[in-house]
C-alpha cells in the first residue's frame, strides 16, 4: 500500500510525460471518479440523453401500432399534420389556462400561506404547514379517489352537498376541479421556500419596524415581500415548466373530458396519441412529435434557468484537491 | 416572523379555514373506506367491512391484492436503495474529486434536474421495448430510479459539500483508497441526508403512477397505484371499496406522516443540516 | 395378473403432462365474466375425455378476464402478439380478426373446424362476422344487438297512453317512427318538464362501434364489398351530425355527452330520469345486477323499460340495428393449437352458450341454445337480430371509427359545425386509411 502511494505522489510531482508508469498514474487517477460515476452516467445516459434523441428520432418517423417493427422516415410530416389540425389551437389554449391559473394558485396560496404560518406560534405554523404537505406525499391515485369522492353527485358528495348542485364537480366544472387539485398539491412547494426565506429575515428588521409602529401589513408590504421577490421569481419559472409538461393528475382526474378536449392538454394529448387509444390506432410517431417541442422547450428553459438563478455558486471546486 | 401580529388568533382561524378541504379529504376516505354509504360527510348506511373483501378475495379478474402489495414494496425498496447508492456516489465524485468535464457533469444535473422528464416517456416507452424491459419489475425500477437521480446527486452534493475534509485528508495521508474513505467516512457522516434521501425516494416511488401505467400491462407486475387506479374506470362505482383500498394503500404514508411530521417538514424544507 | 395390469396402467397415469393453456378474455362488463369461466368448465370437460382416451396429456387454464376497458386490454394483445409471447386463446370483437389477420398475428382456422362437430350448430349468419379475404379467423363467442331503450313510466308521464306505448317498436321497425319523431318526442318531453334537460337522449359516452350503427341508420354507408374498401357518405354523416347538433341545441342530447364516465350514464338511466337511451342488450343485466337490486333488478326494468331496434332517418325505411359478436381467436404464437381449438370447441356447447348469455345478456350463438334459454328478456329481445348488421371485415376499421368519432365529438360540444365536421371526419379519413377509402 505504500508503495502506491509513493509512485502516485511522484506522478503528482513530476510533469506528465509519456510512458507506462505515468499511464498507470492517470489510470489510477481517473479510475476513482470513473467508478463513483459509471452507474449514474449510465443510467442518466439511457434514460435522459437516449430519449432525448430518440424523441426527436421517432418525431420525424410514421412510426404506428402496424409499422412497430419497421418506421418509414417521414421528416417534418408530423410536424406539419400537427400544424394543420384545426384542434391544436384548442389544445394550446387548454395548455395556457392550465398552466396559467395554477401557477396563480400555486404562487398564491403558496404566499398567503407561507405569510399566515409565520404570523402564528410556531407550533401552529409547523402544524398547518404538515397538513399542506400530505396532499403531495400522498399517492396521486389516492390524492384524486378523494377528491372523486367529494365530488360526486348529490346526495354523496359533499361540495354537491354544500353548492346546492346536483351534479358531479368534476364533470360541472372540470377547470376548477383541475386547477384547484394541481394548486394544492402545488402549493407546498411554495409555501416551504417563501417560509424558510421569511424565517431567514433578520430580526431586526422586525423589531425596528415594530419600533417605528409599523402595522402587520406595513411590515409585510415594507419588509417581507421585497424579500421574497427572487423565491417568487423562482417558484414561477421552476412550477411554469413544471406544469408545461405535467399531466398526470389531469390524466386521472379527467381523462381530458368531459366533452371534447375540454380539459386536454399539450402533455396530455401527446401521451394519449401516441399510447393510449381505444381503437388500438395509436399514432406514436405524432405522439412524439408533440412530445418533442415539450423536450425542446424543456432543454431551453432548464439551461435559463440555471443562468439566471445563481449557477456559479453552485460549482465551487471541490475542497479536497488531491487525487 | 417573530413578533406576532396582534390578532393572530384570527389569522390561526384563517388559516385552519383554508386547510379545511384538505381535512374533509382525509374524513371523507376514513368514513367512507369503513362505512356502507356516506352522504357528505355523514355515515348514511352501516358499519361495513365488507368494503375490504378485496383483502381475502379476487375483485373482477383482478389478482390478489397482495401481488400488487409485494411489487409495490419491492419497487419502493429497490428505487429507494439504488438511488441512495448511486446518487451518493456520483455526488461524492462531483463534490470531492477534481476530474476533467466535474463542472459540466455538474452542469448537466442540475439542468436535468429542472427538466421535465416527463415528456420522455414515449421514448422511454420505445427504448424499453427495445432492451426487452417493457413490462417488467426491473424495467420500471430502472426508469424511476434514473429519473430521481438528478434531484439526488443534488441534494448529497450538499451534505458531502458541507463535511469537514480533515477526516479524510487524514485517510488519505494513511494510505486509504477513496473507495474505502467513501464507505467506512464518508457515508456514515452524511447519514441525515441519506435518510433523507431515502424517505423521498421511497414517498415518491411508493406513490408512483404514470411510469408503471404506462410501462406495465400485465397484472402480475402490478403495483397499487395502477391496482387501485383500475377500480376508478369502473362502469359500477363501489366507492365503499374503493375507499377502502385506498386507505390500504395509503397506510404507510399516512403512518408515516403522523409520526414522523416535523421530520418531513424539515427535509421537504430543505433544511436538514446534520 | 394384478401386477401386470397394473404394470399397463401405471406407465399411463404418471405420464400426464400438464399443458397450461392461458386464456385471455375481457368484457369489461362484469356479468360476461363466463367468456372466461366457461373455458375453465370446458376444460375440465376435456380433461375427463382426455384421461378416458389415455392421451397424457391435462390441461391447466391460466389467465384473466379484463373488467377495466378495451383501451388498455387491446394495448397488452398488442404488446403480446409483438413480443410472441401471446395467450393461446385469446377473446375479442370479431373486427378484430381483419386487423389482427391483416397483421400477422392470429391463424386462420378453415382447416381445424371441420374436425369439431360442434361447431356445425353455430347459426351461420355469424360466420360471415369473423371471415376475412375469404377466410375464418375466429369462433364466434356470443352476440347481441343494440336497442334503443325508452322509459315507457316518462312516456306515460308524457300523456302516451299504454297502447300507444306498446306500439312504439312496431312503428319503428316499420320505418313509422323515425329519429326525427324521436327528437319531437324528447324535446316535447323537455319542455313540458318530464325530464331534465339533456335527458331527452343519452348514449355511450365511450368511444365504440355504436356510432356506425347510428351513421348506418342516417343511411351511410362504410364497405363497398367489390372493391373491399372502406366507404364514407358524407350525406348521411350530415345528416347524422345535424340530428346531434339540434339534439344538444334544443336541450335534448347533453353537450359534453361524450368522453366522461360509464356511472354518468347509468346513474340517471337506474333513477329513471332519462327518455331515450341507446345501448346494448348486455346492460340489461348490468342495470338488473348492479344498479337496480335495491328497486327490484328486472320486475323494474320490464315495468318501465321498452326496447326496439334503431330507428331509421326516414318514413318506411327499415329499422337498423347491430350486433358485434365476440370471438375466441388463436395468435400465431401459440404451442398449443390444436389443444386451443379442441378447447374451444368443447367451449361451444349449448349449455355454457346459455349461461353466458342468460348471465349477462348477450345472445347465444348455437341454435340449440334457444331450447334451453328460459330468460324472458332474451326471449323477448331476440327479434332484433333480424334487423341487425354488423362491421365491415376491413384492416383500417380502427382508423374509420376513430374518425368518426372526432367528428361527433366536435359537433356534439360544438367545436364544430355539422358541416364542418363531415370536411373534418372525411379529411382524418384520408390521412389515415389513405387509398383504402372512398369518400362518396
Amino acid at each position: 500500500m505504500a508503495d502506491r502511494t509513493e509512485v502516485q505522489s511522484q506522478a503528482e510531482a513530476t510533469p506528465v510525460r509519456a510512458g507506462p508508469v505515468v499511464r498507470a498514474a492517470l489510470l489510477q487517477r481517473y479510475a476513482a471518479p470513473a467508478i463513483f460515476l459509471l452507474p449514474a452516467t449510465v443510467l442518466i445516459v439511457l434514460f435522459f440523453l437516449v430519449p432525448v434523441f430518440t424523441t426527436l428520432y421517432l418525431s420525424m418517423t410514421d412510426i404506428s401500432v402496424l409499422t412497430f417493427r419497421n418506421p418509414q422516415w417521414a421528416g417534418l410530416e408530423n410536424y406539419r399534420t400537427l400544424l394543420q389540425d384545426p384542434f391544436l389551437g384548442k389544445i394550446m389554449l387548454n395548455t395556457a389556462r392550465y398552466v396559467g391559473f395554477t401557477l396563480l394558485f400555486n404562487v398564491g396560496m403558496g404566499l398567503v400561506l407561507a405569510l399566515l404560518s409565520t404570523s402564528v406560534p410556531e407550533r401552529y405554523g409547523n402544524q398547518m404547514r404538515a397538513v399542506w404537505l400530505l396532499p403531495r406525499i400522498l399517492p396521486p391515485v389516492v390524492y384524486v379517489l378523494i377528491w372523486q369522492g367529494l365530488s360526486r353527485d348529490a346526495p354523496f358528495g359533499l361540495i354537491s352537498s354544500l353548492t346546492g348542485s346536483e351534479r358531479s364537480f368534476i364533470s360541472g366544472h372540470p377547470w376548477a376541479a383541475i386547477v384547484l387539485a394541481n394548486g394544492m398539491v402545488g402549493a407546498s412547494f411554495g409555501l416551504l421556500i417563501f417560509t424558510s426565506a421569511i424565517r431567514s429575515i433578520s430580526q431586526d428588521l422586525f423589531y425596528a419596524a415594530a419600533v417605528d409602529g409599523a402595522t402587520t401589513l406595513q411590515t409585510i408590504r415594507r419588509i417581507v415581500l421585497p424579500m421574497l421577490k427572487w423565491p417568487i421569481l423562482f417558484v414561477t419559472a421552476y412550477q411554469t415548466l413544471s406544469l408545461l409538461t405535467s399531466f398526470e393528475y389531469i390524466l386521472l382526474l379527467t381523462q381530458g373530458g368531459p366533452g371534447f378536449f375540454t380539459t386536454t392538454v399539450w402533455s396530455l394529448h401527446a401521451y394519449n396519441l401516441a399510447l393510449s387509444n381505444y381503437f388500438g390506432n395509436v399514432q406514436f410517431g405524432l405522439g412524439a412529435a408533440m412530445a418533442a417541442v415539450l423536450v425542446v422547450i424543456g432543454i431551453i428553459v432548464s439551461v435559463l434557468y440555471l443562468r439566471i438563478f445563481n449557477f456559479r455558486a453552485l460549482v465551487a471546486e471541490p475542497k479536497i484537491e488531491v487525487n | 416572523m417573530p413578533l406576532l401580529p396582534p390578532r393572530w388568533r384570527l389569522l390561526l382561524l384563517v388559516l385552519l379555514g383554508l386547510s379545511i378541504p384538505i381535512i374533509a379529504g382525509f374524513i371523507w376516505l376514513l368514513l367512507t373506506g369503513w362505512f356502507d354509504r356516506v352522504h357528505g360527510l355523514i355515515p348514511a348506511g352501516g358499519f361495513a367491512p365488507e368494503n375490504w373483501r378485496f383483502l381475502w378475495e379476487t375483485v373482477g379478474g383482478r389478482p390478489p391484492v397482495f401481488v400488487a402489495l409485494r411489487n409495490s414494496l419491492i419497487f419502493a425498496v429497490v428505487v429507494a436503495t439504488a438511488e441512495v447508492l448511486i446518487a451518493s456516489m456520483a455526488a461524492y465524485a462531483i463534490s470531492r474529486l477534481s476530474f476533467p468535464g466535474r463542472s459540466l457533469y455538474l452542469g448537466l444535473v442540475l439542468v436535468l434536474h429542472a427538466f421535465p422528464a416527463v415528456s420522455l416517456l414515449i421514448a422511454i416507452f420505445y427504448i424499453l421495448r427495445l432492451l426487452g424491459l417493457f413490462d417488467t419489475l426491473i424495467g420500471v425500477i430502472l426508469v424511476k430510479a434514473s429519473l430521481e437521480l438528478p434531484l439526488g446527486i443534488w441534494l448529497m452534493k450538499g451534505f458531502f459539500d458541507s463535511l469537514s475534509w480533515e477526516m479524510e485528508m487524514a485517510a488519505l495521508v494513511d494510505g486509504m483508497s477513496r473507495w474505502t474513505l467513501f464507505w467506512k467516512i464518508a457515508m456514515p457522516m452524511v447519514r441525515p441526508g441519506l435518510l433523507a434521501l431515502a424517505t423521498f425516494a421511497l414517498l415518491s416511488a411508493w406513490g408512483e403512477f404514470i411510469i408503471p401505467f404506462t410501462f406495465i400491462v400485465s397484472s402480475r407486475s402490478q403495483l397499487m397505484s395502477s391496482y387501485l387506479q383500475s377500480f376508478l374506470t369502473e362502469a359500477f362505482s363501489d366507492f365503499g371499496m374503493f375507499a377502502a383500498v385506498g386507505l390500504f394503500y395509503a397506510i404507510p404514508v399516512i403512518a408515516l406522516f403522523l409520526l414522523g411530521q416535523r421530520y418531513l417538514l424539515n427535509i421537504y424544507s430543505g433544511g436538514v443540516k446534520g | 395378473m394384478v401386477l401386470a395390469v397394473l404394470a399397463l396402467v401405471l406407465p399411463q397415469a404418471s405420464a400426464q403432462r400438464v399443458v397450461v393453456m392461458k386464456v385471455w378474455a375481457i368484457g369489461p362488463d362484469n356479468p360476461s365474466v363466463n367468456r372466461f369461466n366457461n373455458v375453465v368448465t370446458a376444460a375440465d370437460r376435456l380433461n375427463a375425455e382426455l384421461r378416458r382416451e389415455g392421451a397424457g396429456v391435462q390441461i391447466k387454464v391460466e389467465g384473466s378476464f379484463d373488467t377495466t376497458g378495451w383501451d388498455s386490454y387491446l394495448r397488452r394483445a398488442l404488446l403480446a402478439f409483438q413480443s410472441g409471447d401471446a395467450p393461446d386463446i385469446i377473446q375479442a370483437a370479431h373486427p378484430q380478426t381483419a386487423t389482427w389477420a391483416a397483421a400477422g398475428f392470429i391463424i386462420a382456422l378453415d382447416e381445424m373446424i371441420p374436425k369439431y362437430r360442434q361447431f356445425n350448430d353455430v347459426v351461420p349468419s355469424l360466420w360471415d362476422a369473423v371471415k376475412f379475404k375469404g377466410k375464418i379467423w375466429g369462433i364466434p363467442q356470443d352476440t347481441e344487438a343494440r336497442p334503443i331503450y325508452f322509459n315507457k313510466a316518462l312516456l306515460r308521464r308524457l300523456g302516451w297512453t299504454d297502447q300507444q306505448i306498446a306500439e312504439l317498436p312496431g312503428r319503428i321497425t316499420r320505418g313509422d317512427f323515425t329519429w326525427d319523431d324521436v327528437m319531437v318526442t324528447a324535446r316535447d318531453a323537455v319542455q313540458k318538464n318530464v325530464v331534465e334537460r339533456g335527458k331527452g337522449y343519452y348514449h355511450r359516452p365511450t368511444p365504440g362501434p355504436d356510432f356506425l350503427q347510428w351513421y348506418r341508420s342516417h343511411g351511410g354507408r362504410d364497405f363497398d364489398a367489390a372493391s373491399g374498401k372502406l366507404v364514407f357518405t358524407k350525406e348521411a354523416a350530415l345528416r347524422y351530425f345535424r340530428w346531434l347538433r339540434t339534439a344538444v341545441d334544443q336541450g335534448v342530447l347533453e353537450r359534453d355527452r361524450l368522453n366522461n364516465e360509464w356511472p354518468r350514464f347509468f346513474q340517471p338511466v337506474s333513477d329513471g330520469k332519462v327518455l331515450f337511451f341507446s345501448g346494448g342488450t348486455w346492460n340489461w343485466a348490468e342495470l338488473e345486477r348492479e344498479w337496480l337490486n335495491a328497486k327490484g333488478g328486472d320486475e323494474w326494468l320490464f315495468a318501465n323499460i321498452g326496447f326496439a331496434p334503431h330507428p331509421t332517418w326516414r318514413k318506411g325505411g327499415r329499422a337498423i340495428t347491430m350486433s358485434q359478436p365476440q370471438a375466441y381467436m388463436i395468435p400465431v404464437a401459440s404451442k398449443n393449437k390444436d389443444l386451443a381449438i379442441r378447447l374451444i370447441a368443447y367451449t361451444t356447447v349449448p349449455d355454457l352458450d346459455a349461461k353466458h348469455a342468460v348471465g349477462s345478456a348477450h345472445l347465444p350463438v348455437l341454435s340449440s341454445t334457444a331450447r334451453l334459454v328460459k330468460d324472458r328478456f332474451l326471449k323477448e329481445v331476440s327479434y332484433l337480430l333480424n334487423f341487425t348488421t354488423f362491421q365491415p371485415p376491413h384492416a383500417n376499421l380502427a382508423e374509420w371509427h376513430g374518425a368518426l368519432f372526432r367528428g361527433v365529438s366536435a359537433v356534439e360540444s360544438g367545436q364544430a359545425t355539422p358541416e364542418q365536421a363531415v370536411d373534418l371526419v372525411a379529411a382524418e379519413m384520408q390521412r389515415t386509411i389513405r387509398d383504402q377509402v372512398i369518400i362518396e
